[in-house]
């Protein structure tokens, strides 16, 4: 089940400081590599060490030299990872160079039927947190 | 490789002083396929074509079950997929409903390998020189 739990922050908006209140996600621990190699290897003919050495390795190894390569990579029925920039703006193109590029950014696109579960799974959090806010 | 950067304008709502502006924006060099990628894994380890496309459909399935149930999945040398919720926010805190979710996401955090390799690599000015509107 996916927790909610209510967060505030104040920022500026229009000059002006304000707070603002919005919920998130409760943070839990994450399935580890180990786990997640185990539960791979029990549904195929692979072994730990396989899933492990040979693909997660090898996929994150293909990743990195994509990235050098300055290319996105798929990731099969997970999704796909594409390069990014974040930069600051400036008033014309002309005032534009290397120095307002903050930081390079790794983007990750869930594939379609990710996004369906995701859009899923959005209906059953609404309706936990009703029931929850309800008791 | 240096990747390359174009000009792009985009109108900016937030901020000190919004208006039209003017940014930088990647110029991607393409992508490699989920055929380049299983075919790199099977020339690199002893894992069959037909068990690698397997393999990527369990990982998929892994993550869709744990972020489903609100929890991240850490894949070392890769990063952590992690669930989040984009939501619209209120002015007092009464206010909030399930009306607010707009949308669940995965947060993907590169690992440090990742980072590393995004670091090291050079960023120089594209050759196009259209500005383009986004």
């Amino acid at each position: 089940m996916v927790n909610l739990e209510p967060h505030s922050v104040t920022q500026r908006f229009q000059k002006e400081q304000q707070t603002i209140h919005f919920l998130q996600v409760r943070k839990i621990r994450a399935l580890d590599f180990a786990q997640v190699c185990r539960q791979i290897a029990h549904k195929t003919t692979l072994t730990e060490g396989e899933v492990e050495l040979f693909v997660l390795t090898e996929v994150a190894q293909m990743v990195v030299e994509n990235i050098e390569d300055g290319r996105g990579t798929e990731l099969g029925a997970l999704g796909k990872v594409e390069l990014s920039i974040e930069a600051e703006s400036r008033k014309t193109s002309e005032e534009l160079s290397l120095d307002t590029v903050k930081r390079m950014k790794l983007i990750f696109k869930p594939s379609p039927k990710i996004k369906e579960a995701l859009k899923e799974s959005l209906f059953r959090i609404k309706r936990d947190y009703n029931k929850k806010n309800e008791e | 490789m240096a990747y390359e950067y174009r000009k792009v304008k985009r109108k900016i709502s937030l901020g000190k002083d919004p208006g039209e502006k003017y940014l930088a924006a990647m110029s991607v060099a393409g992508k490699k396929t989920n055929a380049d990628l299983i075919e790199h894994i099977e020339r690199n380890s002893s894992i069959a074509k037909e068990d690698i496309t397997i393999l990527f459909r369990d990982l998929a399935a892994v993550v869709e079950e744990a972020v489903s149930s609100g929890q991240g999945v850490k894949l070392d040398a890769l990063g952590t997929f992690s669930p989040n919720i984009r939501t619209k926010s209120e002015l007092k805190a009464e206010d909030i409903t399930t009306d607010n979710i707009q949308k669940v996401v995965i947060n993907f955090r590169p690992s440090a390998e990742l980072r590393k390799a995004m670091d090291k690599a050079a960023v120089k000015e594209s050759t196009q020189n259209k500005i383009q509107h986004i």
